[in-house]
């Protein structure tokens, strides 16, 4: 637990009252980045509803983007190899800072705050070496990077934090180097893991995936600290196995689904609203599958092309796709708005204070 | 009886999509055979003066390099006779080990170690030219390498290529499937060509990146272009059967084109030729026209087979 004096230092930093809040910024509920009619890239705020609060230019395509707990300010990371990263104000859409990756790493697209958003945290890759690492960016100071941890793997793509403020980590296992973008070069030895990792550094636990070729890459955590991972496979897509898993530190990874009906590919998961449910979607076949938590077995599955995004939304959960839809399960089919974007990889939750 | 049954299952063999029997029979079998005959004489070779043998089984798995799915990817057999690109350089690192070990497992080496890409190294660069086993090495990586491409063949002999013909399994469950995977060997062979082979020599215009080319060192970096391509083109008319279509020759043709300005060039069988400002351009052009050949694809063609090339799906990340 941070201290109450450290709570307040933070507070005070951020500059003197009134501070500005996600209310500010049209209180949105979710960010994703996406892309336009024009080809233009963008980080867009939407709320409840899946209407438009907000909307930002990005430089280049966006891949995640996280969002400061508090103040309504996101980061907006270039998909992979980027090395560059923009703090926004989504009240005017200033840039407040850029996040350069020092020299020999690129990022992988994903980050996350701490509880309080003193700190930010960023998958990175330290290509020379071949090992994955977090950069740590001080978010009270204008995001200067002060330090950096091992992510105790190769290939780190989504971290989260976990309810105790440690991270978990999604170490896909692929090695890359920026002189062959975005070329996978060890597939056949790739040894992929998740990682739990104490904010100084630390490993507290690590589990790797049943077979070697599965990716672990996208990560949703429940406030219990259960931990729901989705994979994407590297051998011949035939002989996919589960590509869901959840997983509760100190336990086994408990395999969900059969890995069939996704062509070899999760693009992003998140628990609902309730934690009963978890949902993963696959873009390559169309698919959601929304599962029971509990049971491990298929509660639902909406087709729908590209779809992709997908977040906790009141008890239950909200995706996106790449046609512009935003709708959740309640509505069935019917979209619960329409956009003329291309939503991007990852919808993510605002958490309001 | 058996007149009866013969009449019931008829129908499900007639609306068997030809494309896809005839990328089988006159693309991807034909072309693995190829692949195996070329390596076989690789394999049988008495002496280590093996450049020609070589060239030729090197040029024969660029011309299936893009049919990365079923066979090629079960085992990690295509890995094990191409890894490259190899930004980090750990195939003369494995080879360095291989030749200090006097009797090395090929099969259980790294991959950086084994098949074409290593055995290059060995046959070409001055670097090894001396190495004591040298031969020894090249025998052993050829014989393995022949290995790999015969369990290659007899995978799709035995196996693949009759869940292709005869879709409705837990792989391809119709015809489109199929089709739909062939396809996405077509683009993504034209991309692998145009962003690996073309795109790491390129590298920027105030940085090119000569020593990136593949199979710089036999000087092989052109002509794979031209090869790769040839194959490319002939799936991409089979594929197109059912709507004869002119302009795919035609976008084919003008990338050939820009092939033959290039070629024209001194330097450019390595594409050193991408350090010349003047002669970067024709290197670029050709990149460019390979490009149109996909965008014109993913247009027309893609469609026609059910393929709509998704932001999300597209993405892989």
């Amino acid at each position: 637990m941070p201290s109450r004096r450290g709570f307040l230092i933070g507070f005070m930093a951020t500059g003197l009252a009134p501070l500005p809040t996600w209310a500010d910024a049209g209180d949105p509920s979710f960010l994703s980045a996406a892309r336009t009619p024009g080809g233009n890239y963008v980080l867009v705020g939407l709320d409840d509803a899946g209407a438009e609060r907000f909307r930002i230019p990005l430089p280049a395509r966006g891949h995640a983007a996280a969002a400061h707990p508090l103040r309504p300010e996101a980061v907006a990371f270039a998909r992979r190899p980027g090395t560059f990263a923009v703090v926004l104000d989504c009240r005017s859409g200033d840039v407040l800072a850029k996040l350069n990756c020092p020299k020999g790493r690129h990022f992988y697209g994903h980050g996350t705050f701490d509880r309080l958003g003193d700190m930010l945290f960023t998958t990175e890759n330290d290509y020379h070496s071949m090992r994955g690492c977090i950069g740590i960016w001080d978010a009270r100071r204008g995001y200067i990077r002060i330090g950096e941890i091992a992510s105790h793997g190769v290939g780190p793509h989504d971290l989260r934090l976990m309810p105790d403020g440690t991270l978990v980590v999604a170490n896909g296992g692929i090695d890359t180097h920026p002189a062959s973008g975005r070329e996978k070069l060890n597939i056949p030895t790739m040894r992929p893991n998740l990682a739990y990792i104490s904010v100084d550094g630390f490993l507290l636990d690590q589990v790797e995936p049943s077979h070697h070729h599965a990716s672990v890459r996208h990560l949703s955590v429940r406030p219990d600290g259960l931990v729901g991972v989705a994979m994407q496979w590297q051998g011949e897509v035939t002989s996919a196995p589960a590509l869901v898993a959840t997983h509760l530190r100190g336990e086994d990874m408990r395999a969900i689904g059969d890995g069939s009906g996704l062509n070899g590919y999760v693009g992003s998961i998140a628990f609902s609203g309730d934690g009963s449910r978890l949902a993963i979607t696959s873009p390559r076949a169309g698919v959601a599958q929304v599962f029971d938590t509990t049971t491990g077995f298929v509660a639902f599955c909406v087709h729908e092309a590209d779809i992709c995004g997908v977040a906790a939304w009141s008890s239950g959960m909200i995706f996106t796709s790449g046609q512009g839809t935003v709708f959740d399960l309640v509505k069935g089919k019917r979209a619960n708005a329409m956009h003329d974007l291309m939503w991007d990889n990852h919808l993510v939750k605002i958490k309001h204070a | 009886m058996k007149l009866a049954i013969a009449f019931i299952l008829a129908p499900v063999f007639v609306a068997a999509d030809s494309r896809v029997r005839e990328v089988l029979d006159d693309h991807i079998l034909p072309r693995f055979a190829a692949l195996s005959v070329a390596t076989s004489a690789l394999a049988d070779a008495q002496n280590c003066d093996i450049m020609d043998k070589w060239n030729t089984a090197a040029a024969a798995w660029i011309a299936v390099s893009h049919l990365r799915f079923g066979p090629s990817e079960a085992e990690n057999r295509a890995f094990a006779l191409a890894f490259w690109p190899d930004p980090r350089g750990s195939t003369p690192k494995s080879l360095v080990d291989l030749l200090a070990d006097d009797d090395p497992v090929i099969v259980d080496a790294s991959v950086a170690g084994r098949g074409f890409y290593a055995m290059e190294f060995l046959l070409f660069d001055l670097a090894f030219s001396e190495a004591n086993g040298r031969c020894d090495l090249v025998a052993a990586l050829a014989r393995d390498a022949h290995t790999t491409v015969q369990e290659i063949e007899k995978d799709w002999q035995n196996r693949y290529a009759e869940l292709m013909r005869n879709t409705g399994n837990d792989t391809y469950r119709n015809d489109t499937e199929a089709l739909q995977e062939l396809y996405k060997s077509l683009t993504s062979g034209l991309d692998f060509t145009a962003s690996m082979r073309l795109g790491r020599p390129l590298g920027t215009f105030d940085r090119p990146r000569p020593l990136r080319a593949e199979m710089r060192r036999s000087a092989q970096s052109l002509n794979n272009i031209a090869v790769s391509l040839r194959s490319l083109e002939e799936l991409a008319f089979i594929l197109s059967a059912d709507e004869p279509d002119a302009a795919i020759g035609i976008k084919f043709n003008e990338a050939m084109s820009a092939w033959n300005s290039v070629e024209l060039l001194e330097g450019s069988d390595d594409l050193s030729v991408v350090t010349v400002h003047t002669s970067r351009l024709k290197v670029e052009t050709l990149q460019q026209r390979i490009f149109d050949i996909r965008v014109f694809l993913s247009e027309n063609l893609g469609p026609e087979l059910g393929v709509i090339e998704g932001f999300n799906s597209l993405d892989g990340d």
